[in-house]
């Protein structure tokens, strides 16, 4: 029962036999079969003196005997599995020839492609779709000729070779057909125009440390005190408009307000935990299907999920999955001495500040400055001073770029040109 | 001639039980009684067996270590048959047990 399928093909494998059993000894020869070890199955009574039963192919000859030990007889009825089916296959040697040449002749003509087709990403501009069949044609691409016989790579070449245009070619056989694939080449004053111009503006307050302008022109220089928003680096070089690109590091101060008592009472969870399910309609009346409807502890955090119900994905069903979670907390006092107090005051300050940091920035220098230092209660504020990029690239609409002509020229602007140098 | 062995084979087969019990060994294997397996009504094992008395559609009958198992119902069919268990399959009605242990 449990391996039905590999005791299914073991049968087949063996081949088997279906056989009418007849006489007045059936019992008998059941059991003669038994203990020879001969593997009967669906044996199934017909009527007083006729049973039919499976067995293996290779046994009919043991059971001639046992058959005449126990005054039965038996007949074949039907034989089924792999070594009967050899053996038909065996009288029958044209039709397995016939499905043999058969098979071989699908598999040729799989790689023998009808039709020829070019695609491509975006439509092409400079070059024809028949003037690429035609190069690959010219290279032995075509329809009714077998794949063996194409050399992709080669034919690929040879079109790259002879349309400069194109970037790249791939050639594929798919389907019963050849597909060319073709990407065009963008001309580089092309890609040019596709730039935006726009300048660089400051992120956040801040005093800048270190400018390095690779494209337009600088507004600003090491040690200037900038405020969000304001201009950095001009998308300009005095003739040209252009994408003003550039590394602009500054000081940046970040704070953040600690406090803690010397007494202290918390909530910390248990690790017990309740779960209720429950069926609820849009935001209305709740069903609950499992578990508990109000919060079985006395100080504990609560935590609904709800999930849309859809039939297999598709169409939502006006009520939605709700399961809640009560996680049991125990209220926890701390006693702290002033000065772990205010250590701790200090690094929920400090903690508070950091949250506020970019990943990328680099902490400089840190501050504390007491608040208040009273017998139960400290609070803090920590000032952290950071180094970071603070130029985020704003691109113009196109009516500003009128504006940007009138800007008025800097000193930068007549000496360096396009490309400026390192302000530092 | 049973009747006389009786008494002696019921203090052989205590003495067994004990001794298969003390050696924690499976009873179907130390005391040669058979384990019957039923899966709802419509599927029935018997392991270590001795062969069948009586088929047809709605009896088996099947010798078993000091005595028989009666099978009633409809459709009764031995889906397999070895010397290590017989199944049975088919709508089974009732189960009888004869056996002198």
């Amino acid at each position: 029962m449990k391996h039905s399928h590999q005791k299914n093909f073991y049968h087949w494998a063996n081949g088997s036999v279906v056989i009418y059993i007849r006489g007045n000894g059936i019992e008998k020869f059941l059991n003669l079969v038994m203990q020879e070890q001969i593997e009967i199955r669906e044996i199934c009574w017909q009527n007083e003196e006729l049973v039919t039963a499976k067995v293996p192919w290779y046994s009919l000859g043991k059971l001639r005997h046992l058959a005449r030990r126990s005054k039965c007889h038996f007949r074949v009825y039907r034989k089924s599995g792999l070594p009967l089916f050899i053996l038909k296959m065996k009288r029958r040697q044209a039709l397995v020839i016939g499905t043999f040449l058969f098979a071989v002749v699908v598999y040729m003509a799989s790689f023998i492609p009808l039709q020829v087709e070019v695609e491509s990403p975006e439509p092409l501009t400079t070059v024809r779709f028949e003037e690429i069949i035609s190069l690959a044609d010219e290279k032995g691409i075509q329809p009714y000729r077998s794949t063996w016989f194409m050399d992709f790579h080669e034919a690929e070449e040879y079109i790259l070779r002879q349309q400069s245009a194109l970037s790249w070619v791939g050639i594929r056989s798919e389907r019963g057909k050849i597909i060319i694939s073709v990407v065009e080449r963008k001309l580089a004053d092309q890609e040019e125009s596709d730039l935006l111009f726009g300048n660089i503006l400051a992120e956040k307050d801040g005093m800048v440390d270190h400018i390095l302008v690779r494209r337009g022109t600088a507004a600003v220089e090491k040690g200037s005190t900038v405020i969000a928003g304001q201009p950095l680096v001009w998308g300009n070089n005095g003739q040209q408009r252009l994408a003003a690109d550039a590394i602009i590091q500054a000081r940046v101060w970040y704070q953040g307000f600690g406090e803690c008592s010397r007494i202290e009472t918390s909530s910390l969870l248990t690790g017990e935990e309740e779960i209720s399910v429950a069926l609820r309609r849009g935001q209305g009346k709740s069903l609950l299907l499992w578990g508990k409807k109000e919060a079985p502890y006395e100080l504990c955090h609560e935590e609904e999920q709800v999930y849309p119900l859809t039939i297999w994905g598709r169409w939502q069903l006006p009520v939605s999955g709700v399961i809640t979670s009560y996680a049991q907390e125990e209220a926890v006092t701390t006693e702290r001495s002033s000065e772990e107090a205010l250590a701790e005051a200090i690094a929920r300050g400090k903690m508070e500040a950091q949250k506020k940091v970019p990943a990328a920035a680099e902490v400089l220098n840190e501050h504390v400055r007491i608040i208040a230092k009273g017998p139960d209660l400290f609070q803090v504020q920590v000032t952290l001073e950071v180094r970071e990029d603070i130029g985020v690239f704003v691109p113009l609409a196109p009516e500003d770029q009128v504006q940007l002509e009138l800007l008025p020229e800097t000193e930068e602007d007549g000496e360096n040109g396009a490309d400026v140098a390192p302000v530092e | 001639m049973d009747k006389k062995k009786h008494p002696f084979s019921a203090k052989k087969q205590a003495l067994r039980r004990a001794m298969v019990n003390a050696l924690e060994i499976p009873a179907e294997v130390g005391l040669d009684i058979p384990k019957i397996t039923m899966t709802g009504n419509y599927c029935l094992t018997v392991e270590n067996h001795k062969g069948i008395i009586d088929y047809d559609l709605n009896r088996i009958r099947i010798k078993i270590g000091g005595g028989w198992v009666e099978i009633t119902g409809s459709g009764l069919m031995l889906q397999t048959m070895s010397r290590e268990e017989l199944v049975i399959e088919g709508e089974i009605k009732a189960l009888n047990l004869e056996t002198g242990l």
